[in-house]
C-alpha cells in the first residue's frame, strides 16, 4: 500500500498496516512490541526517505546475529520488490549484508575449518597482498581463486544492482566464482542499505577497517538493541590467562628468529618499514585496508598521525619490548590473591619493574600488525595470541576511565588448583559506542523489549530527541502472560540461591513444566536462568522422574555449549513441531537460543521461564561495573541487576510473538516476578491481567487451558481489520482525525501566548520531533514525522 | 541400506535364492548350487509392470513378478515360490516390501511428468505428503498420485466398508450401467470423481503412532519384593531401534541369559542409567554382564549428522555466533554461563540424542537437503507476516443465471398475505375508521346506559351466517373473528411441525421408507451417471463420442428407472388406498359409522415422485437435449 506521511510518499510492502508503525528521527530509542513488523516498517519508511530525497542518504542497519541479518535482508528485498511493482521501474538501489568471513567462505578447504578465527588467518594468507604480488612474480603460493577474481571485474561494480540475501550472496558467488565476502566489503561504500552486525560500528578493532569509509549523514539504526550496552562493552574487554601467554611468548620467539632471517635475506625491506614508521602510522594505514593482517584496537586519529616512539621502530628492539611485557605480565599472573586496580595503577606499577612507558605501550597493537606485515607472515593463527597480548596493551595503556583490570587466581572459591586470568574489563559501555553518536546523526536504537527506555541513553550517555514505548493494538488476546509463584502445593516458586535446589521448589518447577507439556500444542519454549542452573534442575528433573512423564507428551531438545549442536537440536525441534509430534526445548535465557531465534507460530505456544534471569551477582566483573554505574550515572545496583534480569525475561517471552495473527502463552515462574511486573515492556505489561500476576500451577493451567479454547474458535482476519490491522483507508481516515487535532492544538497553543509553538521541540541538531498527536516537518530533514498511535 | 535382501525361492521348480542386486536396479534369481549364469533370471526393476502375493495366510508362499520390458507386447510372470524351511514369509515379505518400494518410487519419478492429470495436483499433493509422510520416496507416495488411488481396489474397499451410503451408491451405479462400460472403466470413473474422499481415507488409515521414549515409558514395578516388568513385544524392537547397543548386549547373551531376567536385570543395570542418561553413582548395583558394556564408545553419529544436514541461516547459531567478524572479544563468561563438562551432566546429549533419533525419518521441516542452498520463498514465507498479507484473490467462478427471475418467482410471495393486506391500507383511513367506530357521539347505548363497545365493533351474535350482508367487514364482525381463530390455529400447527422437527412423515411425503430409499437410491446413482454424461460431453474429445452415446442410453434408461419407481410408488398408494377403503368399509360394517372418504388423506405415489424428481428429469431431458443438438450440429442423424 502507499500512503503519504507528510510529503514523505512510503510504500509499504503488505495491503495492510499495524497501527503503530512509525518513522522518527535524531538519536532515538523505540520499543516496539515484538514481531509487529519493526524492521519492515523502519526500513520501508527509511526507503521511502532515501529515495525521495536527492541525497540518498545511506542506511547503516545493525542488527544482532546473522540470523536476524538474513531476515531483515529478506524484508528489505520484498520491500524493493513491491517498490518496483508499483512504481513501475527499477530504481538504482543496492543492499547488502556483511557477516564473518566463516559465513560467507566459499573457499573448498578454507570453509571446512570450525573456528571462525581460522577460516579469517587462513582467508588473509590467501588473499593478502603480497601473496599477490608473489603469484604474480611467478612464485607458486596458494591464493584465493574466489578473491583474485574479483580484482577482474570493475571495482565499483563487483555485483548488479539489487537486494541480496547473504544466501543470494553465496549463490551468486558460486556462479561467478567470485568471494561474497569481499564483495561485500569493498561494495559497501556503493551500498544504498547495509546490513550487518554490531561488531562493524562498535567494535572499535573491525569499524577502523569494516565501516570507515561510511560518511557521516549515514543513519544508522541498531535493531534488537535491547543488549546494546553488553556488545559495547564485549568489544573492549579482554582476558588474558596463563595458556595464552605462553603462546604469546612462543609467538615472540618465532618472529624474532624469522626477523633474523629477513635481515639476511631482504633487509632493505626492514628498513623501508622503519622509514615509514618514523613518518607515523598512517601511512602504514593506507596499507592495511582490508587486507590487514590483525585487527588492531582503537586508536585515536591523532595516534595514528603520530610517529612511533623510538624504542620499538626497529622490528628486533619492538620484539625484544613484547617479550619483557608478556615476562611481567606473567609474574603478575603468579599472584595468589584477587587484585583489582585501575589502568594508571597498573601502568605505574609496570613501570617501576620493566621501565615500559606508557605510550610505546599504546603502539603495541599497530607495530605489531606493521611487523607482520613486513615479514609476510601468512600462518597468522600462531600470532593470535600474540596479538591479543598486543591488544591488551594497547587498551590497557589508551584508557584510564571506565576500566578495570581484575585478576582471579581461582576459578571459583571452592577451587584448590590456580587457574588464573587476568580480566580487562570495561565498565562504560558509552566508551565504545560514543564515536558512532559522534559520527552519525540520526541513530535509532529500537527492540521489542528495552523497558525501562530511559536506562539507555544513560548507561549509553546520550541525549535522544524521541523516546517512545508503543503498546500494541490487538482485536482479540493474542498471548496470555502470566506469573505462576506457587506450585499446587502452595510452596512459593523461585529460583533464588537460596532455595532453588531444594526438591520441592524443583519438583514444583517439574511439575509445572509437566502440565504445560500437556496442554501446549506443538513447541513449548522453556528458558533457565544459567547453564549451571539448568543442568542440575534437569538432572534432578530426571532423577525424579518428571523427564519421563514429559517424554510421553512432548520430544525434549535441550541447547548444548556446542553451536553446532544446538542448532542441530533445534532443527529437530522445529521438524517435531512442524510434523504434530511437538516437542519442548529447553534453553538458556542469556544463551545463544535465546538472540536471535524466533519460536512463532506453532515453534513455540508456550514459553515458560523458569527463574528471573539475573545475572550470577558474585562475579567481581559485575561488581565492579555496578559500581561503577551507581558511582558515574546514578543507577543503584539493584534497579540495575532488575533491569537486566527483565529485559531478558521479556526478551524470552518476545521470542513467541510474530504477527497479530500468532498466538501464545507466556508463562514467568518465580515468586520475585510479582514486584518486577511494572519492569516489564507496555506491551506485555498491559496484557497482563490483575487476576493473572499472582497463581498457583492449577490455575495457571485453567486460565491457559481456557485460554487456548478461545484461541480455537473461528477468527476471521477481516475481524481485526480496523483494529489491529490497518488498510489504507483506515490510516487515511486516522491521519485525517489527527491533522485536525494538530490544527486545534496549534491553535490553543497561539491562544495561550503565541510563543514557542508547543511542538516541534528543535534540539542543537535542526531535528526536530513530532510529538504524539501532531505532525510537524522539517524539509530539509526526514527526521520528524511519526505517528503514535493510541492502542487504548 | 541394509544387507542385500534375499530369500530361498523355487523358479520353475527349481530350488534357488532370490535375491535384489545391490545397486537395487533388479531383482535375481538364481539356482542354488548352479554355477553357470544363464539359467539365472534378471528382472530390471524398471520393467516390472505389476506384483502378486498369495494372502498373509495361505500355507504356500508365492510372489508373482509381472514383467514387461520396453519392447515386448506381453507381460511375462514370473513366479516365485518360497520355500525357505525357517521363514519364507518373512523373506517373501522383505522382498515384497523392497520391491514395492523402488516400484513406487520409480512410478513417482516418471508419472509426475506425463501423467494426464498434471503436476498441479501432484504438486499440491506433496504438500500435503511433506505434512503427514515420513520418507517421500517409500510406499506412501502412491497415495498422492489420482492414478494410484483409481486403481488401489483394496483401498477402494475399506473405504466403503466405512462409508455404507457410498457403498450403497456405488452398486446401485455398478448394478445399472450400461453393459457396454467394462468394469474397470466404471470403476475408474466412479473414483475419478472421489479421489479426495480416497485420499484423505488412505492418509488416515495409514497413520501410525510414532516412535516414543520407550526406556522412559518401561516402568519396571516392584511387586511384594519382587521386580515385575512388562514389556512388549513392540517395546523391545523400539529400544533395539533406539539403542542398538542393547540390540548387540541382548545379541551376545540372550541364550546364555533367559530372555526375561535378561530384561528385568537390564532395567536395573548402570548400562540401562547411563542409557537414559542418569549419572551412575557408587551405590548403583554392579551386574558383571551389563558392566561389561559401560565403556562401549557408542558412536551416536552426531558429527556425521552434523556434515550431512544443512542448517538455514534463520537458525544456524554457529553461523551467530561467528557473525562478530574478527576476533572474539569480551570477557569469559562467569561460571554460572559456563556449560558443564558433559561427563558431568550426560543427561543433556542423550536428551538431545535420543529426540534426533525420534524424528529421525522425518524430513526437516525448514529445508529439504537436496534443495539448493539459500532462502527460498518458502522460508520467506514463513517469514513474513501472514495478517498483513491482502485478502487472498477471489477464486470464484462467477454463476450466471439468465432469467433469474424464474427461479425465484416465488420469491415473491416472501412478503405474508397479512402483510401484503395491510400494505394496501392507508393508515389514514384505517385511523379515521377506528375513530368513527369508537366515537361516543355515535356510539349506542346498551342496556344500563354505558358506551356500546360491542356494537361499535360490530360484534353480532345473533348473526352466524358468513355472508352476511355488510358493508364495511367490522373487527368484530362474525368473519374477521373467523379469520383470527384460523391464523392462531395455524400458527399452532406450524409450530408444532417446528417442534417435531421433519416428522418422517411429511419429509417422506407419504412415501414408505422403502420406496423412499429407493427414489434416493436412483437419485444418486442418476446424478451419476449424469456426472459422467457431462465429463465426457464437455472433454470434447472426439474419441469418447462412442462412449458418449452409451451414455446416454444410461440416461434414457435412468428415465426409465425413474419411471419404475414411480409406477410402484403409485401401485404402492392404490395398496393404501385400497386398504384404507377397506378399513372404512369394515368399520361401517362393525359400528355403522360412516367415516368421510377422502383419497387425498393418503399420500406418496407417482405425483409424489414425480414431484421430487421433477429437477432430476428436467437434468436428464435437458442432457439428452444437449447431446441431440450437438450431435445435429455435427450433422448427424438421431438415431
Amino acid at each position: 500500500m502507499r500512503f503519504n506521511i507528510d510529503d514523505l510518499p512510503v510504500l509499504f510492502p503488505y495491503p495492510r498496516i499495524y497501527p503503530g508503525t512509525l518513522d522518527a528521527g535524531g538519536h532515538c530509542v523505540l520499543e516496539m512490541p515484538s514481531g509487529t513488523g519493526k524492521t519492515v516498517s523502519l526500513l520501508s519508511l527509511i526507503v521511502a526517505y532515501q529515495q525521495y530525497y536527492p541525497e540518498h542518504r545511506k542506511l547503516i542497519y545493525c542488527s544482532r546475529t546473522m540470523s536476524e541479518i538474513e531476515k531483515a535482508l529478506a524484508e528489505l528485498k520484498a520491500l524493493m520488490k513491491y517498490r518496483e511493482e508499483q512504481l513501475g521501474h527499477k530504481e538504482d538501489f543496492r543492499g547488502l549484508g556483511l557477516t564473518s568471513r566463516k559465513n560467507l567462505c566459499l573457499h573448498p578447504s578454507v570453509k571446512r575449518e570450525k573456528s571462525g578465527a581460522i577460516v579469517d588467518a587462513r582467508c588473509r594468507s590467501l588473499t593478502a597482498g603480497f601473496v599477490k604480488e608473489k603469484k604474480d612474480k611467478g612464485e607458486d603460493v596458494p591464493v584465493c581463486i574466489y578473491h583474485d577474481n574479483l580484482d577482474l571485474l570493475e571495482p565499483h561494480n563487483l555485483i548488479p544492482n539489487g537486494v541480496w540475501t547473504l544466501d543470494g550472496l553465496m549463490r551468486y558467488g558460486e556462479q561467478h566464482k567470485q568471494c561474497p565476502y569481499f564483495t561485500s566489503r569493498r561494495m559497501m561504500s556503493f551500498c544504498n542499505v547495509i546490513i550487518y552486525s554490531y561488531h562493524y560500528l562498535l567494535d572499535p578493532k573491525i569499524a577502523e577497517r569494516v565501516s570507515k569509509e561510511l560518511s557521516k549523514d549515514c543513519i544508522v539504526v541498531f535493531d534488537e538493541a535491547h543488549n546494546i550496552d553488553n556488545v559495547c562493552i564485549e568489544s573492549l574487554s579482554t582476558d588474558i590467562t596463563e595458556d595464552s601467554l605462553r603462546k604469546a611468548t612462543r609467538g615472540a620467539h618465532n618472529l624474532e628468529n624469522k626477523i633474523a632471517e629477513m635481515k639476511d635475506s631482504d633487509a632493505g625491506k626492514l628498513k623501508d618499514e622503519y622509514a615509514k614508521l618514523v613518518e607515523g602510522l598512517r601511512d602504514a594505514d593506507e596499507a592495511r585496508e582490508e587486507d590487514a593482517f590483525m585487527s588492531n584496537p582503537a586508536l585515536p586519529d591523532d595516534l595514528l598521525k603520530e610517529a612511533v616512539p623510538g624504542n620499538i621502530r626497529r622490528a628486533e628492539h619492538f620484539v625484544a619490548f613484547l617479550k619483557r611485557f608478556v615476562e611481567y605480565l606473567k609474574t603478575r599472573m603468579k599472584v595468589r590473591q584477587v587484585i583489582s586496580e585501575t589502568p594508571p595503577s597498573f601502568l605505574a606499577h609496570l613501570k617501576e619493574y620493566t621501565f615500559i612507558e606508557k605510550k610505546p605501550l599504546r603502539f603495541c597493537a599497530e607495530r605489531l600488525t606493521s611487523l607482520v606485515r613486513t615479514l609476510e607472515l601468512t600462518n597468522i593463527e600462531d600470532y593470535q595470541p600474540l596479538q591479543e597480548v598486543a591488544t591488551f596493551a594497547t587498551l590497557v595503556a589508551t584508557y584510564e576511565k571506565g576500566f578495570l583490570l581484575i585478576l582471579e587466581p581461582y576459578e571459583s572459591d571452592t577451587a584448590e588448583v590456580p587457574n588464573p586470568v587476568l580480566h580487562f574489563t570495561c565498565l562504560d559501555a558509552a566508551i565504545a559506542i560514543k564515536p558512532v553518536f559522534d559520527r552519525f546523526s540520526s541513530v535509532i536504537i529500537t527492540s521489542g523489549t528495552i523497558s525501562p527506555l530511559e536506562m539507555y541513553p544513560k548507561m549509553l550517555g546520550f541525549t535522544t530527541v524521541v523516546q517512545e514505548s508503543y503498546s500494541m493494538t490487538l482485536a482479540r488476546r493474542s498471548f496470555l502472560p502470566m506469573i505462576v509463584t506457587r506450585g499446587s502445593d502452595q510452596v512459593a516458586i523461585s529460583s533464588g540461591f537460596q532455595v532453588r535446589n531444594e526438591p520441592s521448589v524443583v519438583r514444583n518447577y517439574g511439575h509445572l513444566l509437566t502440565e504445560f507439556s500437556k496442554l501446549t500444542p506443538d513447541g513449548m519454549v522453556v528458558f533457565f536462568p544459567s547453564y549451571l542452573y539448568m543442568e542440575s534442575i534437569i538432572s534432578m528433573w530426571q532423577g525424579m522422574g518428571i523427564l519421563d512423564e514429559v517424554w510421553k507428551y512432548k520430544l525434549i531438545l535441550v541447547e548444548t555449549p556446542d553451536a553446532q549442536e544446538t542448532s542441530l537440536a533445534l532443527e529437530t525441534y522445529r521438524t517435531a513441531c512442524c510434523n504434530g509430534r511437538g516437542a519442548i526445548l529447553l534453553c538458556v535465557a542469556r544463551g545463544k537460543v535465546s538472540e536471535g531465534i524466533d519460536f512463532d507460530h506453532q515453534y513455540g505456544r508456550t514459553v515458560l521461564c523458569i527463574g528471573v534471569p539475573f545475572q550470577y551477582t558474585e562475579s567481581r566483573i559485575l561488581k565492579a561495573r555496578l559500581e561503577f554505574l551507581r558511582e558515574t550515572y546514578r543507577i543503584r545496583e539493584n534497579d540495575f541487576l532488575s533491569f537486566d534480569a527483565m529485559r531478558h525475561a521479556a526478551q524470552c517471552l518476545g521470542r513467541v510473538l510474530r504477527g497479530k495473527d500468532d498466538y501464545g502463552i507466556m508463562v514467568l515462574a518465580d515468586r520475585r516476578f510479582l514486584k518486577k511486573r511494572t519492569q516489564l515492556p507496555k506491551w506485555i505489561n498491559q496484557a497482563l491481567l490483575d487476576g493473572e500476576v499472582n497463581l498457583s500451577t492449577d490455575m495457571a493451567v485453567g486460565a491457559a487451558k481456557k485460554f487456548l479454547r478461545s484461541m480455537a474458535q473461528p477468527f476471521k482476519p477481516s475481524h481485526q481489520e480496523g483494529i489491529s490491522t490497518w488498510s489504507l483507508k483506515d490510516l487515511e481516515n486516522f491521519k485525517e482525525k489527527q491533522e485536525e487535532e494538530s490544527i486545534r492544538t496549534l491553535r490553543e497553543a497561539q491562544k495561550d501566548d503565541g510563543a514557542e509553538p508547543m511542538d516541534g521541540i528543535r534540539n542543537g541538531n535542526e531535528e526536530m520531533t513530532a510529538k504524539e498527536d501532531e505532525f510537524s516537518f522539517d524539509d530539509d530533514e526526514l527526521e520528524a514525522s511519526m505517528m503514535e498511535l493510541d492502542g487504548h | 541400506m541394509a544387507p542385500s535382501i534375499k530369500g530361498l525361492a523355487a523358479y520353475k521348480k527349481k530350488d534357488g535364492m532370490l535375491s535384489i542386486s545391490k545397486d537395487q536396479r533388479s531383482i535375481v534369481w538364481l539356482p542354488l548350487g548352479a554355477r553357470d549364469a544363464d539359467k539365472s533370471v534378471s528382472i530390471a526393476v524398471v520393467n516390472i509392470t505389476n506384483l502378486q502375493q498369495t494372502p498373509e495366510s495361505a500355507a504356500k508362499v508365492m510372489l508373482k513378478i509381472f514383467e514387461k520390458s520396453p519392447d515386448a507386447a506381453e507381460p511375462v510372470t514370473h513366479v516365485f515360490n518360497f520355500n525357505s524351511p525357517s521363514n519364507p514369509r518373512g523373506e517373501a515379505n522383505a522382498i515384497k516390501d523392497v520391491l514395492t518400494n523402488l516400484i513406487s518410487a520409480i512410478k513417482a519419478n516418471d508419472a509426475s511428468v506425463p501423467k494426464p492429470n498434471g503436476a498441479g495436483p501432484a504438486s499440491a499433493a506433496m504438500a500435503i505428503a511433506s505434512a503427514v509422510t515420513s520418507k517421500p520416496a517409500s510406499g506412501a507416495g502412491r497415495w498422492y498420485d489420482d492414478a494410484q488411488l483409481k486403481i488401489d481396489i483394496e483401498l477402494q474397499q475399506s473405504l466403503m466398508k466405512k462409508d455404507p451410503t457410498l457403498h450403497r451408491t456405488y452398486m446401485e451405479s455398478r448394478r445399472t450401467k450400461p453393459d457396454t462400460i467394462s468394469d474397470s472403466q466404471f470403476n475408474s470413473q466412479f473414483w475419478s470423481t472421489r479421489t479426495n474422499i480416497l485420499r484423505a481415507h488412505a492418509v488416515e488409515t495409514h497413520q501410525k503412532r510414532g516412535a516414543y521414549n520407550v526406556l522412559s515409558a518401561v516402568k519396571p514395578r516392584t511387586v511384594d519384593g519382587e521386580l515385575k516388568l512388562n514389556i512388549s513385544a513392540e517395546q523391545v524392537s523400539l529400544i533395539f531401534n533406539q539403542h542398538p547397543l542393547v540390540k548387540r548386549v541382548y545379541d551376545e547373551n540372550v541364550p546364555k541369559v533367559n530372555e526375561s531376567e535378561f530384561w528385568s536385570r537390564f532395567f536395573l543395570s548402570r548400562l540401562f542409567k547411563k542409557l537414559k542418561g542418569e549419572r551412575i553413582v557408587e551405590t548403583d548395583s554392579t551386574d558383571p554382564t551389563f558392566d561389561r558394556y559401560l565403556d562401549t564408545k557408542s558412536d551416536d553419529g552426531l558429527s556425521q549428522r552434523l556434515l550431512s544436514t544443512h542448517i538455514p541461516h534463520i537458525i544456524d547459531l554457529e553461523g551467530n555466533e561467528e557473525n562478530e567478524g574478527g576476533n572474539k572479544t569480551g570477557n569469559r563468561k562467569d561460571f554460572t554461563m559456563r556449560p558443564g563438562s558433559a561427563a558431568k551432566v550426560p543427561i543433556i546429549r542423550t536428551i538431545n540424542n535420543l529426540s534426533e533419533k525420534l524424528m529421525a525419518h522425518v524430513p526437516p521441516s525448514d529445508v529439504d537437503p537436496a534443495d539448493p542452498i539459500g532462502m527460498d520463498e518458502d522460508t520467506f514465507n514463513s517469514l513474513a507476516l501472514r495478517d498483513l498479507q491482502g485478502d487472498p484473490e477471489e477464486n470464484r467462478i462467477m454463476l450466471n443465471i439468465k432469467e433469474q427471475s424464474r427461479f425465484f418467482s416465488n420469491e415473491k410471495s416472501e412478503m405474508s398475505a397479512e402483510a401484503a393486506m395491510y400494505a394496501k391500507q392507508v393508515p389514514s383511513e384505517v385511523l379515521f375508521e377506528l375513530q368513527a367506530d369508537v366515537d361516543p357521539t355515535i356510539m349506542e347505548n346498551d342496556t344500563s346506559g354505558n358506551l356500546d363497545l360491542r356494537a361499535a365493533i360490530g360484534v353480532l351474535e345473533d348473526s352466524d351466517s358468513e355472508d352476511e350482508e355488510e358493508k364495511m367487514p367490522h373487527v368484530g364482525s362474525k368473519a374477521s373473528l373467523a379469520d383470527a381463530q384460523k391464523q392462531v390455529l395455524e400458527g399452532v400447527k406450524a409450530r408444532r411441525t417446528e417442534m417435531k422437527g421433519s416428522s418422517t412423515e411429511s419429509s417422506l411425503s407419504g412415501l414408505s421408507q422403502k420406496m423412499f430409499d429407493r427414489l434416493t437410491l436412483t437419485h444418486a446413482t442418476t446424478t451419476e451417471f449424469l456426472h459422467h454424461f457431462w465429463l465426457v460431453f464437455l472433454s470434447g474429445d472426439p474419441d469418447r463420442a462412442g462412449e458418449l452415446a452409451r451414455m446416454v442410453e444410461t440416461l434414457d434408461r435412468a428415465m426409465d428407472r425413474i419411471n419404475a419407481v414411480a409406477a410402484d410408488a403409485e401401485k404402492e398408494r392404490e395398496e393404501a388406498l385400497r386398504k384404507e377403503k377397506q378399513r372404512i368399509r369394515a368399520k361401517y360394517d362393525q359400528y355403522g359409522i360412516k367415516e368421510p372418504w377422502n383419497p387425498n388423506s393418503i399420500g406418496g405415489g407417482e405425483k409424489v415422485v414425480r414431484e421430487m424428481m421433477e429437477p432430476t428429469i428436467r437434468t436428464l431431458q435437458k442432457a439428452t437435449k444437449e447431446y441431440k443438438k450437438a450431435l445435429a450440429a455435427e450433422g448427424l442423424d438421431v438415431s
